[in-house]
């Protein structure tokens, strides 16, 4: 379980996130939407540990993060975080990679090489498996990435737009069923920012749109529906992020025409 | 059984590096159908510059094999997380800590190195020692004595000192956050010379900076995830690019983030760095009249020292080189420093507004204690720099004395007069800076922050 109390922080003066209170329960998966620049990275590196907020705190599993060394080191086992541009090292291949992510997390030899390898088939790496990262482009860096938070087989899974950085139309397709897969069990806690609300509305158990460090709303796609009484996600979303949206782009063909 | 051969195949790819001596081969063998095809274009165009393949093959092949060293000591020294930010977050990310091995191999030197660098040195020296006429094992035999396997031993020898000397910087860099490491691994090199160089306490000394290092960079490794100034994951910088980006003074990050606030140093921590900085400086001076004294006890034909220092043979030479270097090393740094920093902070004096030059007259402040301090030191310094060397220069006090009251002086007045590091971050933010002065609408958004600055 994930629980975000009262969590504020700032960038030098001006404030990214304000009054975030967000629980997400065991096996929930949750995303968080919301227009650029409004603090969906900031909040999920609150979340992962990366940054201490200013104000409120984090509790993983009913463990305070940052609270002690020991408790950090305890959650950090079974949190991982994948950051929407992660570092690679450049001269070991991917599979390397994997074999090192995996070994820190203490993930068992055996299933380590078989996971591996079905990853690697699963986002079409498997040829690219053994040439340095350095010869990857964008969108098999994005996978490879990818790849090394789902093999360590963390129970808690935070994930900075997973779905941006130059997949393919078959790795979205591959990373879509896989957390949809992740959303059906129990035993597994996602919280996901994704720009685009198509990719999720299927699975996702909540979506959380957060706006000027604000969460706006926090429901499942239907009562997000139902409120704006829209008929997709999409138009829930601009609904509640962007009234203006609609009026801003018929003002635009007005113009043209 | 597949997995287990994976394994082994992961496991040489990580400590043998064989792609990488596979590729130096290649680059040496490539020497010798370039050496060919030059002798063959020299032989063409009747211009015979060479006279044999090996006026080519010998330096290219030096050459390849000191950047292949280089490049492999760079390499393993790269696999340690407190060289690269990047492997540091990544680690930390991932919830490292030093019960277990760093995922991408160790960031020790093995035996494994050992035997690849020793190999490389050993066919370094091989081709120079061609080249220049056995000048290496003369050198050799002059400082160790005779020796049957002299490629074998200085290559073994000069692994050692590579590696320490590559250790030895990424412990300094490791230990970047505790003087006393820092301390430790600055005095430890000085032993090598000083007070008496000899080959074999030398060697000692080498080993002893080996141990002291890897002591230091494991301990840091135990320690630095968890330590606070790493524990934001190096916050200094992040703020630092976000205030560059924002354009907004760097004093609001302080406010912010309480922990970047260090403790400061303590007199006897300074005191011991200025005491420690002359003995360096003795060091050198030790250096030279070691030379000195040999140039005076061998002849010109078996004298290594003399042949590498003609000049010291001279004993006017000699005492004018100390003056030099004495010189060279506290009067000329101190002035330089000093300029640059009262230039800086003069030529702020032309273009910000409250201690503009020409405002002062108009506002009756000619002088402005708080910032006009900050001209106190370079003034301070250079001025007793200056009579010390003009006591000196009356001959009223020796070369090592100047040296020694110059360096522990300007030391001092640096540390006791000129403002702290917060001091004068607060005050060249807070009033030196135009343009960067912080929005009073953005000011605001700070108000739940308990603001604490010791405005100086």
């Amino acid at each position: 379980m994930i629980e975000l109390i009262d969590i504020h922080h700032h960038y030098s003066v001006k404030p990214t996130l304000r009054d975030i209170n967000l629980t997400i329960p065991t096996g929930e998966l949750l995303c968080v939407m919301g227009p650029n620049g409004m603090g969906k990275s900031t909040l999920l590196s609150v979340a992962a540990g990366l940054f201490a907020p200013i104000k409120g705190q984090v509790v993983i599993d009913g463990m305070v993060r940052r609270s002690s060394i020991e408790t950090e080191k305890a959650i950090r086992k079974k949190v991982v975080y994948l950051p929407d541009s992660p570092w690679l090292p450049s001269s070991h291949t991917g599979r390397e990679f994997l074999f090192a992510v995996g070994r820190l997390y203490e993930v068992d030899e055996d299933r380590l090489f078989d996971h591996a390898d079905r990853l690697l088939d699963v986002f079409d790496l498997a040829g690219k498996a053994d040439s340095p990262m350095s010869s990857y482009s964008t969108g098999q860096k994005k996978k490879i990435g990818i790849c090394s938070a789902l093999i360590t087989d963390a129970p808690i899974m935070i994930l900075d737009e997973p779905f941006s950085g130059g997949l393919d139309s078959s790795a979205l397709l591959a990373l879509q069923q896989i957390l949809k897969h992740f959303a059906q069990r129990d035993d597994t806690t996602i919280l996901v920012a994704v720009p685009v609300p198509e990719l999720v509305e299927d699975f996702a158990d909540r979506i959380a749109i957060i706006q000027d460090g604000r969460i706006l709303a926090c429901d499942s796609s239907a009562n997000l529906m139902q409120q704006t009484q829209t008929q997709s996600l999409s138009l829930a979303l601009e609904t509640l992020i962007n009234p203006q949206g609609r009026h801003h782009i018929d003002r635009y063909f007005e113009a043209n025409a | 059984m597949i997995n287990k051969l994976r394994t082994t195949r992961w496991w040489i790819n990580h400590h043998l590096y064989w792609k990488f001596l596979l590729g130096l081969a290649v680059l040496l063998a490539l020497t010798w159908p370039f050496a060919w095809g030059l002798i063959g274009l020299d032989q063409w165009t009747g211009e015979s510059e060479f006279n044999s393949a090996r006026e080519l093959l010998v330096p290219s092949q030096s050459l390849i094999l000191f950047i292949g060293i280089l490049t492999f000591l760079t390499f393993r020294i790269n696999k340690n997380p407190l060289v690269k930010q990047e492997h540091r977050d990544l680690l930390i990310r991932m919830g490292w800590h030093a019960d277990k091995p760093l995922p991408f191999g160790t960031c020790f030197f093995t035996f494994t190195d050992v035997i690849a660098i020793s190999g490389l040195f050993a066919l370094l020296y091989a081709r120079i020692d061609i080249q220049n006429n056995q000048t290496i094992t003369d050198a050799y035999t002059h400082l160790f004595g005779t020796a049957p396997d002299i490629i074998l031993w200085l290559s073994l020898l000069s692994c050692i000192i590579a590696m320490t000397f590559f250790q030895w910087m990424t412990a300094i860099l490791a230990a970047r956050r505790r003087v006393v490491h820092i301390l430790l691994l600055l005095t430890l090199p000085v032993l090598i010379v000083y007070p008496h160089f000899l080959p074999s306490l030398s060697l000692m000394a080498f080993v002893l900076i080996h141990l002291t290092s890897r002591w230091v960079i494991q301990n840091n490794l135990k320690h630095f995830v968890w330590e606070k100034p790493y524990y934001d994951v190096n916050p200094v910088k992040r703020l630092r690019d976000e205030a560059a980006k924002s354009k907004l003074i760097l004093a609001h990050f302080k406010r912010l983030a309480p922990r970047m606030t260090r403790k400061p140093t303590s007199l006897g921590i300074k005191l011991l760095v200025a005491l420690l900085v002359c003995w360096w400086c003795d060091g050198l001076i030790g250096i030279l009249e070691y030379m000195y004294k040999a140039a005076a006890t061998y002849s010109a034909e078996d004298n290594f020292s003399a042949n590498f220092l003609p000049a010291a043979r001279d004993p006017l030479v000699a005492e004018n080189m100390l003056w030099t270097i004495s010189f060279h090393i506290t009067v000329v740094p101190v002035f330089i420093l000093n300029v640059a920093l009262a230039s800086w902070y003069m030529a702020r004096f032309l273009v910000t507004g409250p201690i503009h030059i020409y405002a002062r007259p108009f506002n009756f402040h000619w002088h402005i204690r708080k910032f006009d301090a900050i001209l106190l030191t370079p003034i301070l310094s250079s001025g007793l720099c200056l009579t010390l060397f003009w006591l000196a220069n009356l001959q009223l006090i020796s070369p090592r004395c100047f040296l020694y009251l110059s360096i522990l002086g300007t030391l001092l007045i640096q540390w006791a007069v000129a403002p702290s590091a917060q001091s004068w971050f607060f005050t060249w933010n807070h009033s030196l800076f135009i343009g960067k002065q912080p929005d009073p609408r953005k000011q605001l958004n700070t108000q739940t922050i308990e603001i604490k600055i010791d405005a100086t």
